[in-house]
């Protein structure tokens, strides 16, 4: 009872605790703060790969394979396949207003299809409820119009008579209010271009379809295939220190041209073909690497362009001569798993469904040229990266908190030195050696504990608000830690792991009171008479 | 005076040596010392500033330990038949130090001083309340809350002695109790000891002072490390 009335006297009283208090709080703020940023990303990267990319995938080179049909026929009848979509993707070059070229992954797929094995369906950003939205809050800032201006008028006021350092300062915030009324008034045209654009349908509707909304009065949108463009594709679609996107140039409806390069069955690169089509919608999947990169478009007109659509086979010698058919290629297959069997399972029971297609279809390639994999395995290497990661950064991080370890063994010792006449007074009275080094080890123990609450409670704001600390950074100092085109993701993951934060608070725990039992051992063996002797 | 001579022996000192290491010398401060002290005995032992007073009565204390000789309390040997663990307890329950220097603990007020030796021992109930009763009849009433800081040296002192008394010890040792106060002050500390002995409490008191020892029931002196009547 005494040790606990003599830690929270000494607590109250002493600023050198708050020292080793800081020291903890530092360490497990850190620790908790790195583990749950690099587990967000081993996390978010999980969760993209699996809703992004579908459960297995099989792919063949760009000359791609023949029989996908059959092939996706036999597939979906297994009892582990929920579901089964063919794709084309290669490369190609979106050209822009004003001839400005954009090269992309060009994605050939049956979008009804594609939303029952990946996450298309969600990914899809003009829908009734986001351009509602968007509308909305468009109407908000509408409405805070005029305090803007109000807010303009007023700076420009105060720049009379201002010195030449409060100008500058006064300017930017000029620039800011008039780049505030820009977004707004920008952002509220374009809004309403697409909503007139959609003309009262449903944008989903038309990137679930490939449909093109019915002309509106006035539309000189063209009657070309449609496509679905990443959100980020567009350089316009740019976002506000808020992280929403201000729309300051809608591609829907607009013909641009695409241009790709067929590869024929042999492997001969034939001449590109650039084909116009125009935007019905966009999507938006948070990795910046598909947003920024991707286009879908409809499966049979990109098997057209690259000329993997079926084909009369003619005599070499006669083209007049028709000798028979090429079958229609496609470039891989995406298959999603039934409830409850795992993308491993899937994907083996595939390579033994698919070897015995394989034999009774000799056309195709056996499976080492025709890859079958799990999203996991084609994450692998940048899933390995970031486990990699995560236990270096932890393993440093511990490393350093062996030092805040120090730094409480040498708080302590001073404390110890600083309390022996409390301890020979405390021993005078009957208090045993073992008594007094816990009193030590106590008052280390709620050090541990109060710096890991704080360190904690740190740690959780930082990483639940990361993004917003991140964008004020960027506006202050112009510090950008987090590179979208690096890591992949548009924001910075977090992921607060309950089961780890407790493990680091127990250990900081542990750690506190290790670095007090060299001090309490000091403090157990104090001399009492020696203590006592002077004043 | 108390009549000692009929009470039973409270404690018994025999053959008690001491010495110890000043620099390169060993200085032997207790050479054969030989005591008895009756239950509810104030004992004075007088003896010039470094004649080994507070060593002797740290030894009876059971706060250090001797070189030979042994130390009997209620005859039991402290040392011989004691764990260092148990003769914390016994120096907790059975004895009461003070200090020349007061020597409370600066971060906890009054009462909490007071308590603290009685918190260190096996719980008691109603602690506060004995502590307010003591602190009262001390008159200190008014000064709980107060730290040792803010107090004078005869209240510190009082405090010093309502903590050596808080868990009623059998035996009051007392270092120069009155040897950092003023003259005036340190006779109504006196005048509290005789209250106190006047109640049946055994107290051994070391002093330089004459005048002081003449207070106790009976004086001795400390001389080359032996006692002596005085």
């Amino acid at each position: 009872m005494y040790k606990v009335l003599l830690t929270f006297r000494y607590l109250r009283r002493k600023i050198i605790p708050y020292l080793a208090i800081i020291a903890v709080t530092l360490c497990v703020a850190m620790l908790v703060i790195v583990i749950s940023i690099m587990g967000g990303f081993h996390s978010l990267l999980m969760g993209a790969g699996t809703q992004l990319m579908g459960d297995v995938k099989m792919e063949t080179g760009p000359e791609g394979f023949v029989y996908y049909e059959q092939l996706i026929d036999a597939i979906e009848a297994m009892p582990e396949a929920k579901a089964a979509v063919a794709t084309i993707e290669t490369f190609g070059m979106l050209q822009t207003r004003g001839n400005r070229n954009i090269v992309v992954q060009v994605v050939g797929v049956d979008p009804q299809k594609l939303a029952r094995v990946t996450s298309y369906g969600e990914s899809i950003y003009w829908t009734r409820e986001s351009l509602e939205k968007h509308l909305a809050e468009s109407d908000a800032a509408m409405d805070g119009f005029d305090q803007l201006v109000e807010q303009e008028r007023a700076l420009y006021e105060k720049l009379d008579g201002a010195s030449d350092s409060a100008r500058a300062r006064i300017g930017k915030k000029i620039e800011d209010v008039q780049d505030r009324m820009r977004d707004i008034r920008i952002g509220r045209m374009n809004l309403e271009i697409i909503k007139r654009y959609y003309n009262g349908t449903d944008p989903a509707s038309h990137a679930m379809n490939f449909t093109a909304p019915p002309k509106h009065e006035g539309d000189r949108s063209a009657d070309v295939p449609p496509m679905v463009v990443g959100l980020e594709v567009n350089p316009y679609n740019r976002r506000n220190d808020e992280g929403k996107y201000v729309i300051w140039d809608p591609w829907m409806g607009e013909p641009m041209s695409l241009t790709v390069l067929p590869i024929t069955e042999r492997g001969a690169v034939v001449d590109p073909k650039p084909r116009v089509f125009a935007a019905v919608n966009e999507f938006h999947t948070g990795w910046y690497e598909m947003d920024s990169k991707r286009v879908y478009v409809p499966f049979d007109v990109l098997q057209e362009m690259l000329l993997m659509g079926e084909a009369e086979l003619v005599d070499p010698n006669d083209p007049t001569v028709v000798i028979g058919t090429a079958p229609a290629r496609a470039y891989g297959i995406i298959v999603r798993a039934v409830d409850g069997v795992s993308a491993e399972e899937l994907r083996d029971a595939i390579a033994k469904r698919y070897a015995a297609f394989h034999a009774a279809h000799p056309d195709l390639p056996p499976e080492p040229f025709m890859s079958i994999y799990t999203w996991r395995q084609k994450l692998r290497n940048l899933l390995d990266t970031v486990e990699n990661e995560k236990n270096l950064m932890t393993f440093l991080f511990s490393i350093v908190s062996v030092v805040s370890i120090l730094l409480i063994l040498a708080i302590f010792y001073m404390i110890v030195l600083e309390k022996t006449r409390d301890i020979g007074i405390l021993r005078a009275l009957g208090a045993s050696r073992m008594g007094v080094a816990s009193i030590f080890l106590v008052y280390a123990g709620v050090i541990g504990a109060i710096g890991t609450a704080l360190g904690t409670v740190i740690a959780y704001f930082i990483v639940t608000y990361i993004n917003e600390l991140h964008a004020w950074l960027g506006r202050a100092f112009g510090i950008v830690i987090w590179d979208r085109r690096v890591y992949f993701f548009e924001n910075i993951p977090s992921r607060l792991d309950p089961t780890e934060v407790g493990v680091i608070a127990v250990a900081a725990v542990v750690a506190a009171v290790c670095g007090a039992i060299l001090p309490a051992m000091m403090a157990a063996r104090v001399d009492p008479v020696e203590s006592l002797r002077y004043e | 005076m108390n009549d000692t001579s009929v009470q039973s022996v409270s404690v018994s000192v025999e053959n008690l040596h001491k010495q110890y290491r000043m620099g390169s010398e060993d200085v032997r401060v207790l050479r054969g010392v030989d005591l008895s002290v009756h239950q509810g005995e104030w004992l004075a032992i007088l003896g010039a500033s470094g004649s080994g007073k507070s060593t002797l009565l740290h030894l009876i204390g059971g706060l250090d330990t001797p070189d030979t000789g042994t130390v009997h309390f209620n005859d039991r040997d402290i040392y011989a038949g004691l764990s260092t663990a148990k003769r914390d307890r016994f120096r907790n329950q059975h004895v009461g130090f003070v200090f020349q220097f007061y020597h409370l603990l600066p971060e906890l007020n009054v009462l909490e001083n007071t308590m603290i030796t009685g918190m260190i021992g096996p719980r008691r109930r109603e602690l506060r309340d004995k502590a307010g009763a003591l602190l009262e009849r001390l008159g200190l009433s008014d000064r709980l809350r107060h730290k040792p800081k803010e107090l004078s040296g005869g209240e510190r002192q009082r405090v010093a002695i309502a903590r050596a008394l808080i868990n009623e010890p059998d035996l009051l040792l007392a270092d120069e109790p009155t040897g950092n106060l003023d003259r005036a002050t340190g006779l109504t500390i006196l005048d509290l000891f005789a209250e106190l002995h006047a109640g049946g409490q055994t107290i051994v008191m070391v002093t330089h002072d004459e005048s002081i020892a003449e207070r106790a029931d009976r004086s001795l002196t400390l001389e080359n490390g032996v006692l002596a009547p005085h």
